[in-house]
């Protein structure tokens, strides 16, 4: 998961450094002001934990392997901030990155991907999917599953950029990889956050949960969402898929010159002569109509 | 992956000339050597003799450094897998940059090998194996503690320096804890894979293990914040680092290492 040297040109390492400074300087400002009082040298020493702590081996459920913990989203769900995450991970990269785990100039990158995506994407989906009548237990597995898994698709589309390995494969294996990770990670997740909430309930900043507004758990989640509608169209095959290929080859060519009752609105999934950004922009007003569609079913579910 | 945590530690207290120069001249020199490596041109093969100098003059000071042989191996070891199994995967990829490509064999299941990806999968191992000797040499030749205070006399933030000083005092306390835990554990017969036990309960206690070095690092955290306040500790402290001047030699070394760039950069062609 640490991308190392050398494998992101200079240029575009530049542009992950630059994102990842802003977010580390406000993430200094979080620990600064956000909290009660001036929690910095705890942060340090817990940081020190937090990276003896990643070298422990966590068998992955139902394989002969063992990954180590990520952290992002016990972190973020403790303090109750994403900004938690992206500072302990930031602190944690960096001296992992002296032990030839990750580069140096690649560092913006990494942080990018497990500090920034994964604290967000875990502490988010956590919030948003207990707000969902999820127990606590299964949204905390699987915002620490999402917490691993997006980062994955992140790193693979961060090395397609840089022309060192080819999307598909690269998502394909990632997640794969990841995702068995993340069944791991998630478990460990639910187990540490359980103990420590019984142990030190003090820590355990709960309330706080409750606090953030759901239009602002909305807001993230539809960025997320967005963002994955966006990265779908590189992904997608323009050979058909399986159940159009398994017709095709049973009833022969016919399926394709077949007069369908209803005009498709995006044939193909695009709107015509637009290319990949049509591709893009079909997928927004899709994914927009079924968010649409979705929030009125609830709404009058909720009445009745 | 840090079971080299104490090693390396015991390497960075050496005695050595390589051990005594300024920390601030080693992470010049460090950032110098890779921002460099990573920014040769992707595709040329003039960048091998230069690769191969910036290699030879770190390897020059590793052996004035004195390392110990199967220390520098073990570190190499543990730091190149993942870098060269996507090297090494280079030759069977088409390289989006690349539009035209020669095919030197060809495999069965329709893989190829391809000239230019080979070309680029040597040169990006070549490059990442430059930028592992260079942090390698920087995190064994220079303790931590020293590589935090050289940073900080470099300019970095008073806050982030005052958490990566926290962090590095604390680093080695939790490690021993964490290898106290593990000795007890196994004592008690615990094995990570012994399949007599559900595995269900395996994970439930490295779980357990994780909480409690989680705990016991915020405790440590809120003790020493507490000690921090009674001794006067507020938002604006400082963290404390004397004023240390550069040798003639530590300057000396630094230019050496801008030579060998140049050398690199613009030598070579005339070879």
């Amino acid at each position: 998961m640490h991308i190392p040297d050398a494998y992101i040109p200079l240029g575009q390492a530049a542009v992950y450094w630059i994102i990842a400074a802003i977010f580390i300087a406000r993430s200094i400002k979080w620990a600064r002001s956000d909290l009660d009082e001036n929690m910095i040298p705890l942060f340090g020493v817990l940081a020190a934990g937090m990276f003896v702590l990643m070298t422990i081996n966590i068998p992955i459920p139902m394989s002969p392997v063992s990954w180590h913990m990520v952290g992002a989203a016990l972190t973020a769900i403790i303090f109750a901030s994403p900004w938690a995450a992206v500072l302990l991970m930031t602190l944690v990269l960096a001296v992992q990155s002296l032990y030839g785990d990750g580069g140096i100039t690649v560092m913006g990158a990494n942080i990018i991907n497990m500090g920034i995506i994964g604290g967000f994407s875990g502490y988010y989906s956590y919030i948003a999917l207990s707000r969902l009548s999820l127990t606590r237990s299964k949204a905390m597995f699987a915002g620490a599953w999402i917490s691993m898994i997006l980062p994955a698709i992140a790193l693979s589309f961060e090395m397609w950029f840089a022309g060192t390995f080819p999307l598909k494969q690269g998502v394909f294996l990632m997640s794969l990889f990841q995702g068995a990770a993340g069944i791991g990670e998630g478990i460990i997740t639910v187990i540490v956050f359980g103990a420590i909430s019984k142990a030190r309930p003090d820590i355990v900043a709960e309330d706080a949960h409750k606090k953030v507004s759901t239009a602002k758990v909305a807001a993230f989640s539809i960025i997320a969402l967005a963002g994955l509608a966006l990265a779908a169209p590189f992904l997608a095959s323009s050979n058909p898929d399986g159940l159009q290929h398994t017709a095709s080859t049973v009833i022969g060519n016919g399926i394709n010159s077949a007069v369908s009752p209803i005009t498709p609105l995006f044939p193909n999934y695009a709107i015509p002569g637009m290319g990949m950004s049509g591709k893009m922009a079909a997928i927004v007003i899709g994914f927009a109509v079924v968010l649409v569609i979705w929030l009125g079913i609830s709404k009058i579910i909720k009445k009745g | 992956m840090h079971a080299t945590l104490t090693e390396l530690e015991r390497e960075a207290y050496r005695k050595s000339p390589v051990h005594r120069m300024d920390g601030r001249i080693k992470i010049i020199m460090t950032l110098l050597l890779i921002v460099y490596a990573v920014a040769l041109p992707r595709m040329e093969v003039l960048d091998f003799p230069r690769l191969l100098l910036l290699e030879a003059y770190l390897a020059v000071l590793m052996l004035l450094a004195r390392l110990e042989f199967s220390y520098l191996t073990f570190r190499f070891a543990i730091a190149l897998p993942f870098g060269f199994s996507i090297a090494f995967l280079q030759p069977f990829i088409k390289q989006p940059f690349i539009s035209d490509f020669t095919v030197l064999y060809r495999l069965p299941f329709g893989l190829e090998v391809t000239g230019e990806g080979l070309l680029f999968g040597t040169l990006i191992f070549a490059k990442f194996l430059v930028c592992i000797t260079a942090v390698i040499l920087l995190s064994s030749t220079t303790s931590l503690s020293e590589l935090v205070s050289s940073a900080r006399r470099l300019g970095m933030p008073r806050e982030l320096a005052l958490l990566f000083t926290m962090m590095v005092r604390y680093l080695f306390v939790f490690w021993i804890m964490l290898g106290r835990i593990r000795t007890a554990q196994k004592t008690r017969g615990f094995d990570l894979w012994n399949k007599k036990v559900p595995r269900r309960w395996t994970l439930q206690q490295v779980g357990y293990t994780i909480s409690s070095l989680f705990i016991r690092s915020y405790e440590q955290g809120e003790r020493t914040y507490q000690s921090m306040l009674c001794r006067g500790y507020n938002a604006d402290a400082q963290v404390y680092v004397g004023k240390k001047k550069m040798g003639v030699s530590d300057i000396l070394v630094l230019a050496l290492a801008l030579g060998v760039i140049i050398a690199a950069q613009f030598g070579l062609k005339f070879l």
